[in-house]
């Protein structure tokens, strides 16, 4: 009885987790060959709640699934990147999170991180004013950082409600 | 590549060091038992088991750090055979290699093989041991670029590196290893002096990309003066182009398959025996040839051959070296380990 009430509290958490970053597409520089990607693609593995990293050569991308419950870091695979060796760049990233912040300065909180972005647009035409203290998917570009720092700012794309 | 350029063989340092650990170990037991028997004392005879334990401990401690720091300095993943390269683990990455190479020349031909061990400390610093076997009785110059009998543990540091596009990096790596003489001689006239240790630099930069490959890298091996006797100093260079031709630029998950062509050469001093410089002893050889790397994930082989484009060497000390040839197989451990901060 005292593990099937454990099982249903487990089951009970991993159902409300919520997932935050979706998926990262990484453009990585100075893969010239399989083992390059292969060891990029196996620290991205041993990150907790990757589900599936593809790793393109000839274009250097890096592309990562995470699960639902994941609450990985973006400063987590920029780790792996640089333990490698090798230098990442921009990553187009597919992320939930609660917008906050004024209207002419939101702040995208990634729930369940420590990732916080100053949202600015990819594009004009594009209004988040409306959406302010509420969740929201953003599919958008993360700009190349320093070593061992992760970016301040997400260039935004789209910005949907998540339902 | 896999004997490291400006590294060094070494085979024979281990050797004597498990041993001189074998045989304080056995004195250090003969102590006990004779302290045991002939004062009957118990306290005493703790002491001595607490300190041959900690003895023991710290020596297998040393060999074990020897072990590691032992080798050379390229990881030979993504190394051309011969030349000196860029290349070093990725930080938790263990490399394990194995090869054999060959001198062959008009008075014999001379066998090595030897494992290299190589650990990445961090992304661009590699710690390696080198433990060499010789075999054959080719009667040879010195030379760091095909290994001999010695020992080395290392270290290599890639203090430039600059992603520069997609599978395009520029890179700079120096390499500062100590070298310690195997329990093998070397044959003929090398064979005949006394062995000290030494110490091998290197330093190798270049360009590599999906398609082209361009390394450049020079040595400089010195060794110490035992019993009046002397191995001459060496220094080597290199220059390797690579090609993986468009068909070939693969995914992760299949064979890769790059071709190299493989310039090296080596100038060596004089042979000092008996406190004299033996005349004619000094070399200068440059090689040319192809080899051939293939991979698959964490596995690779290698394969090359090189034959003499210049010779300035004594026939009568070391008659004529025809050609050099070698094969590699390595082992890739890569870490999935995170880096906590």
């Amino acid at each position: 009885m005292k593990k099937i009430a454990i099982a249903g509290l487990l089951g009970m958490c991993a159902l409300t987790a919520h997932g935050q970053y979706k998926q990262i597409n990484m453009t990585v520089f100075g893969m010239d060959c399989p083992p390059c990607a292969f060891a990029i693609r196996l620290s991205m593995k041993g990150i907790q709640g990757v589900s599936g990293v593809n790793v393109d050569l000839n274009k250097g991308l890096v592309s990562i699934k995470l699960t639902a419950g994941s609450t990985a870091e973006l400063r987590q695979f920029n780790e792996a990147v640089e333990k490698n060796g090798f230098a990442h760049q921009d990553a187009d990233v597919l992320v939930k999170g609660v917008l906050s912040g004024p209207p002419n300065a939101p702040i995208l909180q990634v729930t369940g991180t420590n990732d916080r972005y100053a949202l600015t647009p990819f594009a004009r035409g594009v209004d988040v004013t409306a959406l302010s203290g509420k969740t929201v998917f953003v599919q958008g570009v993360l700009p190349q950082s320093a070593r061992g720092k992760v970016p301040a700012v997400l260039r935004y794309k789209t910005i949907a409600v998540a339902p | 590549m896999f004997f490291y350029g400006p590294e060094i063989p070494r085979a024979a340092y281990a050797y004597e060091m498990w041993n001189g650990c074998a045989c304080t170990k056995l004195r250090w037991r003969r102590e006990e038992d004779s302290s045991t028997v002939g004062y009957g004392c118990g306290a005493r005879s703790t002491y001595t088991n607490d300190l041959i334990e900690k003895t023991w401990m710290r020596f297998v401690l040393l060999f074990l750090c020897s072990m590691v720091l032992t080798t050379s300095a390229y990881a030979a993943d993504h190394s051309p055979l011969f030349s000196y390269a860029t290349p070093v683990n990725a930080e938790g990455e263990f490399s394990f290699d194995a090869g054999l190479f060959a001198r062959t020349g008009s008075v014999g031909t001379q066998f090595s093989t030897g494992s290299a061990f190589g650990y990445g400390v961090r992304p661009h610093v590699t710690l390696s041991a080198f433990l060499p076997a010789m075999f054959g009785s080719g009667n040879l110059p010195e030379s760091r670029i095909v290994s001999g009998s010695e020992w080395a543990a290392g270290m290599s540091w890639r203090f430039l590196d600059s992603g520069t596009g997609v599978g395009r990096r520029l890179e700079s790596t120096a390499s500062l290893s100590a070298v310690a003489p195997g329990p093998q001689s070397a044959s003929g006239i090398l064979g005949e002096l006394h062995r000290a240790p030494g110490i091998a630099g290197t330093l190798a930069g270049g360009a590599t990309s999906r398609s082209q490959y361009l390394w450049v890298g020079g040595g400089y091996t010195r060794f110490a003066e035992a019993s009046h006797d002397r191995r001459p100093d060496t220094i080597s260079w290199t220059a390797t182009y690579g090609y993986r031709p468009p068909k070939l630029r693969r995914g992760v998950d299949q064979w890769d398959y790059r071709g190299f062509v493989e310039l090296t050469g080596e100038h060596t001093g004089g042979v000092k025996s008996g406190g004299i410089v033996l005349p004619d002893s000094s070399t200068t050889t440059v090689w040319l040839g192809p080899s051939v790397l293939a991979i698959f994930k964490e596995f690779a082989v290698e394969a090359g051959v090189q034959g003499p484009l210049f010779r300035d060497e004594s026939v009568v000390l070391y008659g004529r070296e025809r050609i050099r040839f070698g094969l590699n197989l390595s082992y890739l451990k890569y870490s999935s380990r995170r880096r906590s901060r």
